[in-house]
């Protein structure tokens, strides 16, 4: 036990291979979701996850709209593509279906921001590291940052994934009949710490499968 | 010309592409907006609206008018939807976050309906999810409406 106490500050525990056996802490509520974390956040840690993190939006000036965005479709179906063994098929197929339909040049509104690589690779790395089971709704910003929407009747958690594992989220529940909501910005992996006073377990959870 | 300002108890209709609204992944039906759905774009002063009622008839009716109305100046396509929020409910929940907005009929070139929600802030995402959830949440797919007038114009 001393020597979890002499251990260097919780950097080093997270870099620790993601096989490696902790010690025990003890086998409560708690120490599952620590251990749970600690395995998401191992995994963000971890090739090839890790490597998304660096990508960076693709300079398409000169391109026509219509090439434009043909080119980013392809480039984030490539960034899927590099951790497409953390996502089940199923999603896989869908999350490339609503990529060709947000760069679709029919419907894309010319004011607007091209989807950006950087929004997208944090949008994976939060899938990746909250591991849900709901599938959620997606939609770009005019800023061309992916948004994530999980809706359970009349609540919801909407994420924009603005990039550099940064997200802007709001949530909104109903209780007792009066709807209570909040929002902020913060760095991926602190998002459960700052929903969880919403108890939003039930929005991000349903019989559906993300990731293998 | 005279500001008019939009009756309490009227309509306003805000035009949506695909990346501003979600549908289910299995039964493709439209589940909501998103709040990004009322962000303003880079230079834009206030939230751009068609106000439902400048048309006569019933909502169908009002709505094929207003597609029409907002393909002046833009796309309107079938994969596309419709918000409809109450002009008072938008003012109170705006209100709710210190924004006085004025609802206003600003007739655009070619789009007579137009209307302008004035002294709109978009920069509280917790406001915009209230108009996506609550005020502004009625969302109904374009398709209906323009099947009623079609064929439209491309985008030039």
């Amino acid at each position: 036990m001393s020597s979890l106490l002499t251990m260097p500050r919780s950097r080093s525990v997270l870099e620790m291979p993601a096989g490696a056996v902790m010690p025990s802490l003890g086998v409560g509520v708690d120490s599952k979701s620590i251990e749970a974390r600690l395995r998401s956040i191992r995994q963000l840690l971890t090739e090839p996850v890790s490597n998304i993190a660096n990508v960076r939006d693709t300079d398409l000036t000169g391109a026509t709209l219509p090439e434009q965005l043909r080119s980013k479709a392809l480039s984030l179906k490539r960034i899927a593509g590099a951790v497409a063994m953390h996502l089940t098929k199923d999603w896989r197929l869908k999350l490339f279906a609503r990529i060709d339909e947000l760069c679709s040049p029919e419907d894309w509104d010319e004011p607007c921001d091209l989807p950006s690589e950087q929004s997208f690779s944090t949008f994976l790395r939060m899938i990746i590291y909250l591991h849900p089971t709901r599938r959620p709704g997606i939609g770009l910003s005019n800023r061309g940052h992916f948004v994530a929407a999980w809706t359970r009747g009349s609540d919801r958690i909407v994420i924009e994934c603005i990039g550099n594992d940064e997200v802007r989220w709001v949530l909104s529940k109903i209780t007792d009949g009066e709807r209570e909501s909040g929002a902020g910005k913060v760095s991926l992996h602190r998002i459960p710490d700052v929903i969880a006073g919403y108890e939003p377990e039930e929005l991000f959870n349903d019989a559906h499968r993300l990731l293998a | 010309m005279p500001t008019v300002y939009l009756p309490d108890e009227d309509h306003v209709v805000r035009h949506l592409t695909p990346r501003q609204f979600i549908r289910d992944d299995e039964t493709k039906e439209i589940v909501g907006c998103l709040p990004h759905a009322f962000e303003l774009r880079e230079g834009e002063g206030f939230l751009s609206a068609n106000w439902l009622e400048y048309f006569d008839g019933g909502e169908s009716d009002a709505l094929a008018a207003t597609a029409f109305a907002i393909s002046q100046s833009r796309a309107v396509r079938s994969s596309h939807a419709f918000a409809i929020g109450n002009v008072a409910a938008i003012k109170a929940a705006c209100s709710e976050f210190d924004v006085r907005v004025r609802i206003v009929h600003e007739p655009d070139a070619g789009n007579e309906s137009h209307a302008a929600v004035r002294r709109f802030k978009d920069d509280d995402l917790e406001l915009l999810e209230l108009l996506a959830q609550d005020a502004w949440s009625r969302v109904i797919e374009a398709k209906p409406p323009l099947d009623r007038v079609g064929p439209w114009r491309a985008r030039p």
